[in-house]
């Protein structure tokens, strides 16, 4: 049997898929968190004796004549694959609306129950819904449930089993009600709000949440109120709590007390010490360098699900709409870059809730400039290392992060040529005290992602590494690094790094296996390093610094920051900008803000800071010269091409 | 003796994170980054990507 | 008159929509269409919240712009 989860956006879908099936989708409390269909079989304590049952998490619509690619899938999933029930989930504290795209799923044909959800806020309310009446007036069997207590979920399965057997036997389709036009559909809905549901408080009515609303996303304070919220929370991630504890891991555990440990066990038993440098210095070194940082991480994404649970990202939404037109964008575009916060890739995926083609592929390229998870260990190491007083540093990232979009956005806009068509429309969910224990489940299910991908891409990774930088080209150990595999490697890249004033094949080499996974940056450097020092990289002051000064530390960061940020990533790009042309578009524009910036941080803060020029100034003027130039020609040629279009439209508009 | 031991240890460890990389990395949709969950944990069906054309 | 024009805290009757089909028809599934009656509930910095049947909306001027109202 096949059930099907259809309804408006945030009425709770994803949350009863989760409940009824124990998976860990995500959930957001606003519109568009899901873009996609999920499937996947009942939790054991739902199954139906004697019957195999799959269920489809379906991306919310208002209603089946698809206005948006959401609606879209839902539509199609509903006409092609032919679920068996559809289980309608409606938001029950704004039944009204709900109802136009019920009417519209009961008419086609296939049974469906009501899910009529979120109980608990209409008891909070003190709302009434007569039930009975409505049921037997849609004659549609309704069962009240509250998806995040569990609440009602049973026996929705077991009607919805019940319904589908039920009418495999029955030839004769159900007294359905069909409506030929929409308005008489709408005055049916209309009636049947007015006979069986009353509101204590009416609607319209402005709340102590609108009050809230008219701070939250005010014209002038909601943009300094938002930078200070996502500041909070990195700042509580990498200098509060997280970078508490991770300062703890990185320092005491995997600086001492495993290494030292593991050293002794293997000198004891007399393990060959190119063995032991692998264990120590290459696995250990490598992979613990990462985890260190998994409470940073697990911080960051507790932190991160309490915003989205409480609904303020759709005000955020709103406040950033205003400067996001300004590039030709919508405030809607700010919602993959908040997911980005996490990971790219479901920030990236996000953005088909974006119609127009043209603000989604820019959404698409600029989502990527957000600090992800993976981004932060670099972020935290750095941080550490090298400002260890400021505790600016980290939360400044995402800051700058927001402007380089803004004006990579504006770039983008000035560089290529499309129509600027923006109509923004966003629901504004109701405020929600946050769960904390959903928000502990994410961070659970995180920091479990966190430390499998530590066990496999980073492990594999340094592995590589290691024998890269222990051995030569002819398979032999090497006495010094700079002979090995890896500085070989590194060194064909490595002069691209000079304008950077970053000098070295280790440099180049930790840059590389960045785009694999990020997190590879700093246990490459873990790995590289351990041979200069016993030290653990973290130190200020430490091995570090035979690399970097503060100044170019700072632009490395900002290095990482902006250039594509793995291949993952670059994969989930491909298939949200459907051609190769985009794909190459977005690459070169990332890398080059990521290369042109760090750039610009090298030279004019060394400049501005020691008042000196840094390493590799003049090729660095050249690198800038060219850069401008081209970006000057770039936008001169986009410029023509727009006179053309705009004579060519004024011409057809006469004619 | 020793070295060799460990050696083998350190090698089955290796090829077991190796095997779970590539099982990752054939899966186009999370590219070996493992990011946002145990592979175990998505459902979405691979869908190409609707853009509405009204 | 336009939605734009409206005070705050003021629920209108809507006389039509213009704009383009397609927004029309997606603000009918809302439930925002001739005959009903719409709340303007906040402006914000160039966007508006409105109460729509029992939902809250933000649109912007654009949009606010294609609601025609009357008091």
């Amino acid at each position: 049997m096949k059930i099907a989860l259809a309804g408006n956006p945030n009425s709770g879908k994803t949350t009863l898929f989760n409940a009824i099936t124990g998976k860990n989708e995500y959930v957001g409390n606003w519109t568009g968190v899901t873009v996609e269909k999920k499937e996947s079989d009942l939790k054991s304590q739902y199954q139906i004796k004697g019957q195999a049952v799959k269920v489809v998490d379906l991306p919310g619509a208002y209603s089946i004549a698809p206005f948006t690619g959401e609606e879209a899938i839902t539509r199609d999933f509903v006409l092609s694959a032919s679920p068996d029930v559809i289980i309608n989930i409606v938001d029950a504290t704004n039944l009204s609306r709900s109802l136009f795209f019920t009417t519209q799923l009961i008419e086609i044909g296939i049974p469906v129950i009501i899910a009529l959800n979120k109980m608990d806020l209409i008891a909070k309310k003190g709302d009434y819904i007569d039930v009975v009446g409505l049921q037997k007036s849609l004659n549609c069997k309704i069962i009240e449930t509250t998806a995040t207590s569990e609440k009602g979920l049973k026996k929705l399965i077991e009607t919805a089993s019940e319904i589908s057997v039920n009418s495999a036997l029955k030839t004769e389709s159900k007294n359905i009600k069909t409506f030929n036009d929409d308005q008489v559909r709408q005055k049916y809905i209309n009636d049947l709000v007015k006979q069986f549901i009353s509101k204590k408080v009416a609607s319209s009515q402005v709340t102590f949440s609108d009050k809230v609303d008219r701070i939250v996303a005010h014209k002038y304070l909601g943009l300094p109120i938002f930078f200070l919220v996502m500041w909070a929370v990195y700042a509580f991630s990498i200098e509060g709590l997280g970078g508490f504890l991770s300062g703890y891991f990185n320092e005491v555990l995997f600086g001492e007390t495993i290494p030292t440990g593991v050293n002794q066990f293997l000198e004891s038993i007399s393990v060959h010490p190119l063995m032991q440098a692998l264990i120590v210095d290459g696995i250990i070194g490598g992979v613990g360098a990462v985890i260190g940082f998994l409470p940073l991480i697990m911080v960051l994404f507790f932190c991160l699900s309490l915003l989205e649970d409480s609904g303020y990202m759709a005000r955020v939404a709103v406040v950033m709409d205003r400067y996001l037109k300004k590039i030709g964008l919508s405030g809607k575009s700010i919602i993959p870059m908040i997911v980005g916060s996490g990971c790219a890739i479901p920030g990236v995926m996000a953005t088909r809730t974006i119609e127009d083609i043209n603000q989604k592929r820019i959404t698409t390229i600029l989502t990527p400039f957000v600090p992800c998870g993976a981004k932060l260990p670099i972020i935290a190491l750095f941080s550490v290392a090298f400002f260890p007083e400021s505790s600016w540093v980290g939360p400044s990232m995402y800051i700058i992060a927001i402007i380089m979009i803004i004006i990579g956005g504006l770039l983008l806009k000035k560089l290529f040529v499309w129509e600027n068509t923006t109509q923004f429309i966003m629901e504004l969910p109701e405020y929600k005290i946050p769960s904390i224990k959903y928000a502990l489940i994410q961070m659970l299910d995180k920091a479990k992602a966190f430390i499998y991908k530590a066990s496999t891409i980073i492990l594999v990774m340094n592995t590589l590494v290691w024998f890269m930088q222990a051995y030569g080209w002819n398979l032999q150990a090497v006495d010094s690094q700079s002979a090995s595999i890896l500085a070989g490697v590194g060194s064909v890249i490595a002069p691209l790094l000079i304008p950077l004033g970053f000098a070295g094949w280790q440099l180049a080499a930790a840059i590389i296996t960045g785009f694999i996974a990020k997190e590879n940056v700093v246990a490459t450097f873990a790995v590289i390093l351990a041979v200069a020092s016993e030290e653990a990289l973290h130190i200020p002051g430490g091995v570090l610094t035979q690399f970097f000064t503060p100044v170019t530390a700072y632009a490395f960061l900002v290095f990482n920051l902006f250039t594509p940020p793995c291949f993952a990533a670059i994969g989930a790009m491909n298939s949200e900008l459907g051609s190769k042309k985009w794909l190459g578009r977005a690459i070169g524009f990332q890398l080059g803000v990521g290369y042109t910036l760090a750039l610009l941080i090298t030279q004019f803060g060394t400049l501005l800071v020691y008042g000196e020029f840094a390493k590799g100034f003049i090729p660095a003027m050249v690198v800038l010269a060219v850069v401008i130039g081209g970006v000057y020609v770039g936008v001169k040629r986009a410029d023509v091409k727009r006179s053309e279009l705009s004579q060519l439209s004024e011409i057809g508009q006469e004619a | 003796m020793s070295t060799l031991v460990v050696g083998v240890l350190v090698a089955m460890l290796f090829t077991w994170s190796l095997k779970r990389t590539r099982k990752d990395l054939k899966n186009s949709k999370c590219g070996g980054c493992s990011g946002c969950g145990l592979k175990n944990q998505c459902h979405s069906v691979q869908e190409t990507p609707i853009q509405l054309r009204l | 008159m336009f939605l734009t024009k409206a005070k705050v805290g003021q629920t209108v009757n809507i006389v039509k929509i213009e704009g383009k089909e397609k927004n029309q028809k997606f603000l009918f599934s809302l439930g925002c269409f001739e005959g009903e009656s719409i709340t303007l509930i906040s402006i914000l910095g160039g966007n508006y919240i409105v109460n729509i049947k029992d939902g809250r909306y933000a649109i912007d001027e654009s949009l606010a712009r294609s609601i025609v109202i009357q008091v």
